[in-house]
């Protein structure tokens, strides 16, 4: 997966700025509607960002010169167009003037709390993004109180109540935030149920944390287990019980926990304004970054949609046509994703991950190929793509990861020149290797390799990074327990097969495989 | 990876920090006035080439072996042909004169290479009694012998040390007590004007990408020195199965069994804890002892490192720099398995809106308590109208944080200057610079003139400092030196190796304080030498004020019960 538009999030409020002045209650006698954000220079910014933006700020205005400061009914015109002005800043990450946008909502918009306070939520939140997160506890706790239905605002105010570290009040909030998510869960109809997992394990997980800081790790366990029978694959939990193993000194428990846990994002429970913050997305990295998310979450049609709307405006955009190749790829539309290749390859020659994606293309290809003679004629351009690939990038190394994979796959039935031709993709596998090449189904490679080689020191030691790095992956964990075995490693092998029953959710395949590993141990005795 | 919008940060707990009231300043930036006149150049043009936004680094070497510290500052240049308009100079070294001086002994040196510099390490590798030098560079790295009479040999070719990668922080250290240097070197990312990418930052600007942008994480390299030179030990000595976008380096006996461990800060992937045996091979345990990634699981910045005894337990907690919106890291050491206690420190809200790089902990003030300072700047430019400097969208101010005893810390204003410094700071090498019992520290900012700061706090208390040494003339890194004063027990680990991109004083240093009547403590009842290889050595009472020379078999050796 291409994944291009991962980009830190940076905003940070400066010293000395404050927000205070602008929250200030416009008073009847001083008429004076609050200042518009200054966004600076938009010469370098995404212009359709920019367009955006100062259609929502053309709204501002136009709802100011329409009434005057000191008249009620303008002033709830104005703050709603505030409101709407804020989500255009924070759904394109401008998060400082979404927290002066919000403030004046909050102050303006008429009637009652329950109309103002989802605004006042909502720079609390922008806030806890910027990173300050002193005046995001100040604005959150304004009005959690109030918004004790909703759970994300008891979840945010968890966070910013532990990193200021206030660990009794973060564990109030997020009891609470459990509620919300009950009580929403219990009102929920079966298509709301159906499209998403709820309760989300968040909020226990985030009061897990809490239990842990505070030692009791009993407590910390009985909440993680409970977020796992609700989503088993949840890794923020997977983590945070590794620790606790950890800390009992069950090590290998541990790390199979902590390996299930890496990368874990923390997430919170669902934004009730998601859907307006998303219609306000704009701009080039912004719609990337989504389409991305959309592809990992197997919305493929969403994406392609996404992504042909935008080749409208860039036809000859390498990134964007590379993303619907794989998109295509991704939907078993291989012809299709040629096509986008081949038009990326033309606008780019010189692009490295152009020519790789064509190789992984060409290698599906083979791999459906109906004759040998179609297979081979799909290799040999992927081969020509892959050597292609490496020309410009000697350096890394997924292009000789793929160009092993090429080799390995050329070896035909009987071939008597399986041994050199395996000898050649491991010789690609370890420079892969070597160059840091961090595909997960490397060193499944590599220990296949060496298996076949009868070198089975190494098969073990890649049988083992294997189930490091895919540690969800059930097959790696059946490859490591065959490892095992063969080298006479009974108990690991036993160890390995459990673990791959408990990640493929008692597959029965996977659990009569783990029968046959536990007989064939008893038999070697 | 992908990016995930509005995200949770869960930070860990955390004390609010007061910040001190206007005192006199810490430092004096004495750069301009001293003599040390260089500037590091990224050669930052019309494109956004990675490797830009990420050196320079500095080293404090005595090269001469005149008891001073000169100092070393790597040049960058230009990256890309064409794209900017930067002359490049080479690298720099400059000779400590006795007035406060520094003169540009480059050329006579012959040390002024031209590649495009990151990362240094200093270590006397064939135990002549001098100190040699590894550059770490965007393409080949450089190994310069000393030879001695004031100059140094290009040596890479015959030791066999120039791995082509972009090579970043680096460390010599003795992996299996054979008394030989042995060198680890940090690469970051398999880079190259070819396969360059372009990105954008928040506000949809073109800026410096994210390094999982480039999916090309690159192993590091370790090296054994063996009587026929240094051989490629990295898949003997297990140090091939994990790697990142490496960027700091730290050495430390993290568990105290006697011999270095490896800790290595990688950016934005999960940071590896090579655990040693003893025998030069070493495992990554740092996702079980809860140092590969923060409390979430999740993998944070990592530039800056340090092994350092914060709580004065006599183990080795650690701390590392991060980038905005990550607080600076710091993991308390409890029986060998870490635990991310950053919020206890007082620092963590500061470092939030801050990319922190070089790093420290230092008495600086010498009351007997260690202070921190971490240098900042930006790796993607803050918008215009919320910029610290009109010329420079990626310069940030520089922390100070007074040590309160332990693990916590207050901001001293200003980061210890009468003015405040605004720069896009990078690497950071601590040393006492003028021998006059405090730490010093010399910056290296990109694409602006280099900070030397000399220390001119207020002291507390008085100091006492050590060199171990292997025999009369031969420097060791790594020794842990403890210090016994009344019911106080201190801990320092002599080793040059830590902050980013940076080799600093070899020395280890210590404040001692007052006594309950407020005079400066005057002698050290016992002096402790761990060695590397696990012998442990008592050198007994010495006076304050001054340096000594702990050379190894001639203190009194203590059996392990």
């Amino acid at each position: 997966m291409d994944t291009r538009f991962v980009l830190p999030l940076l905003l940070a409020l400066p010293l000395g700025t404050s927000v205070a002045a602008a929250t200030a209650p416009i008073q009847a006698e001083e008429a004076a509607w609050p200042t518009l954000p200054d966004i600076g220079d938009t010469a370098r910014m995404d212009q359709e960002v920019v367009s955006l933006v100062q259609a929502r700020l053309d709204a501002v205005r136009k709802a100011m010169e329409s009434g005057v400061a000191s008249d009620a009914a303008a002033q709830n015109v104005v703050g709603l167009a505030f409101a709407e002005l804020g989500l255009a800043f924070e759904a394109n990450t401008m998060w400082t003037p979404a927290v002066s946008s919000y403030r004046h909502a909050g102050v303006l918009i008429q009637g009652e709390d329950r109309m103002r306070d989802p605004w006042l939520y909502r720079a609390g939140a922008c806030l806890h993004a910027i990173g300050d997160a002193e005046a995001a506890l100040t604005a959150l706790k304004e009005v959690a109180p109030r918004l004790s239905g909703t759970a994300i605002v008891h979840a945010r105010l968890g966070t910013a109540c532990y990193d200021m570290g206030l660990l009794d009040e973060a564990a109030a909030a997020w009891q609470a935030a459990i509620q919300a998510e009950q009580v929403a869960w219990d009102k929920a109809d079966p298509t709301q149920r159906a499209a998403a997992p709820i309760p989300i394990p968040a909020s226990r997980v985030g009061l897990a944390q809490i239990l842990f800081e505070q030692e009791d790790l009993a407590g910390a366990q009985a909440l993680l287990r409970e977020a796992l029978t609700l989503q088993p694959n949840y890794p923020h939990a997977h983590y945070l019980l590794g620790q606790i193993y950890a800390e009992e000194g069950r090590d290998q428990e541990a790390m199979f926990e902590l390996s299930r846990g890496l990368n874990a994002f923390p997430v919170l429970p669902p934004d009730p304004h998601g859907p307006r913050l998303s219609a306000y997305r704009a701009g080039y990295g912004n719609r990337m970054r989504f389409i991305e998310i959309d592809m990992q979450n197997g919305q493929m049609d969403k994406a392609i949609a996404g992504l042909e709307a935008m080749l409208e405006q860039r036809p000859n955009d390498h990134l964007v046509l590379n993303l619907a190749a794989r998109a295509w790829l991704m939907k078993g539309d291989f012809a299709k994703s040629l096509t986008y290749l081949q038009r990326s390859e033309t606008a780019d020659p010189t692009n490295h991950q152009t020519k790789l994606e064509l190789a992984i293309l060409y290698l599906n290809f083979a791999g459906r190929a109906q004759t040998p003679e179609l297979r081979a004629s799909h290799l040999t351009a992927a081969k020509e793509k892959a050597d292609g690939a490496l020309r410009i990038a000697p350096h890394l190394g997924n292009p000789y990861y793929y160009r092993g994979l090429i080799e390995a796959q050329s070896i035909q039935q009987n071939d008597p020149q399986a041994g050199d031709i395996m000898q050649r993709a491991l010789a690609y596998y370890q420079r892969a290797h070597a160059f840091g090449c961090k595909e997960p189904q490397l060193y499944e490679q590599m220990a296949m390799m060496y298996a076949q080689m009868g070198r089975t020191r190494e098969m073990v030691t890649f049988a083992k990074q294997n189930t490091l790095t895919s540690p969800e992956n059930p097959n790696a964990w059946m490859f490591m327990a065959r490892a095992c075995l063969t080298v006479g490693q009974g108990p690991e092998a036993i160890l390995a097969a459990e673990r791959a029953v408990a990640v493929s959710n008692n597959n029965p395949q996977v659990v009569d495989f783990a029968k046959q590993v536990r007989a064939a141990v008893e038999a070697a005795k | 990876m992908l990016f995930i919008a509005a995200l949770a940060l869960a930070l860990p707990a955390q004390e609010t920090a007061s910040v001190e009231p206007a005192s006199q300043p810490w430092f004096k930036e004495s750069a301009a006035t001293s003599g040390l006149n260089f500037t590091y150049n990224s050669g930052a043009g019309t494109g956004f080439h990675f490797p830009e936004v990420m050196g320079g680094g500095v080293a404090l070497v005595d090269y001469n072996g005149d008891g001073l510290l000169d100092i070393y500052l790597i040049q960058g240049g230009e990256l890309v042909e064409g794209e900017s308009d930067v002359v490049t100079t080479g690298n720099k070294l400059f000779r400590n004169f006795p007035a406060g001086t520094f003169e540009d002994v480059t050329e006579t040196a012959k040390v002024g290479d031209e590649g495009y510099g990151m990362g240094i390490t200093c270590g006397d590798y064939d135990r002549d009694g001098d100190i040699d030098m590894y550059v770490t560079n965007v393409g080949p790295n450089v190994f310069y012998e000393n030879q001695g009479d004031g100059s140094f040999t290009d040596k890479t070719a015959a030791l066999k040390v120039g791995d082509p990668r972009w090579g970043t922080s680096t460390a010599f250290l003795d992996i299996d007590a054979d008394r030989d240097l042995d060198l680890f070197v940090v690469n970051n990312l398999g880079w190259s004007a070819a396969t360059e990418i372009e990105c954008f930052n928040y506000y949809g600007e073109p800026d410096y990408c994210s390094p999982n942008n480039y999916n090309a994480p690159s192993p590091d390299v370790l090296y054994k020195l063996g009587r026929m030179g240094f051989k490629d030990h990295t898949a003997i000595g297990g140090a091939s199965l994990a790697f990142g976008n490496g960027l700091g380096v730290a050495v430390g006996d993290y568990d105290g069994d006697g011999d270095p461990d490896i800790y290595v800060a990688n950016d934005a992937t999960p940071n590896v804890l090579w655990s040693n045996d003893g025998k030069g091979k070493f495992k990554d345990l740092g996702l079980l002892k809860g140092c590969s990634v923060n409390g979430n699981g999740t993998p944070e910045a990592g530039m800056g490192v340090q092994f350092v005894d914060v709580d004065m337990d006599g183990d080795l907690d650690l701390f590392m720099t991060h980038i905005r919106r990550e607080t600076n890291t710091f993991y308390l050491n409890s029986r060998g398995r870490y635990k991310d206690r950053t919020t206890m420190t007082g620092t963590a809200n500061t470092s939030l809106r801050f990319t922190g790089f070089g790093m420290g902990f230092h008495d600086f003030d010498l009351d007997g308590a260690l202070d921190l300072y971490v240098v900042n700047g930006a790796v993607q430019a803050w918008k215009e109208n919320e910029r610290f400097s009109e010329t420079d969208g990626y310069a940030e101010p520089n922390h100070l944080f007074r040590g309160k005893g332990g693990p916590k810390f207050e901001e001293v204003p200003m980061g210890g200057l009468a003015e405040e410094a605004i720069a896009t700071s990078r690497g950071a090498a601590f040393g006492d610079l003028d021998n006059d019992g405090d730490v010093d520290v010399v910056i290296a900012n990109r694409d602006s003139s280099v900070s030397l700061l000399i220390n001119e706090a207020p002291r507390k208390g008085s100091w006492i400092g050590f060199q171990p040494k292997g025999g009369k003339n031969n420097v060791v890194p790594g020794a842990r030196v403890e210090i016994r004063y009344g019911d106080k027990k201190l801990y320092r680990v002599a080793d040059p190796a830590y902050s980013y991109l940076a080799s600093n004083d070899p020395r280890a240093h210590f404040g001692l304080g007052s006594d309950a009547e407020g005079n400066p403590i005057t002698k050290v009842d016992d002096v402790i030498v761990l060695w590397n290889g696990g012998r442990e050595e008592s050198y007994g009472p010495m006076e304050a004020g001054q340096y000594y020379d702990l050379i190894r078999g001639r203190g009194k050796v203590i059996e392990k019960e």
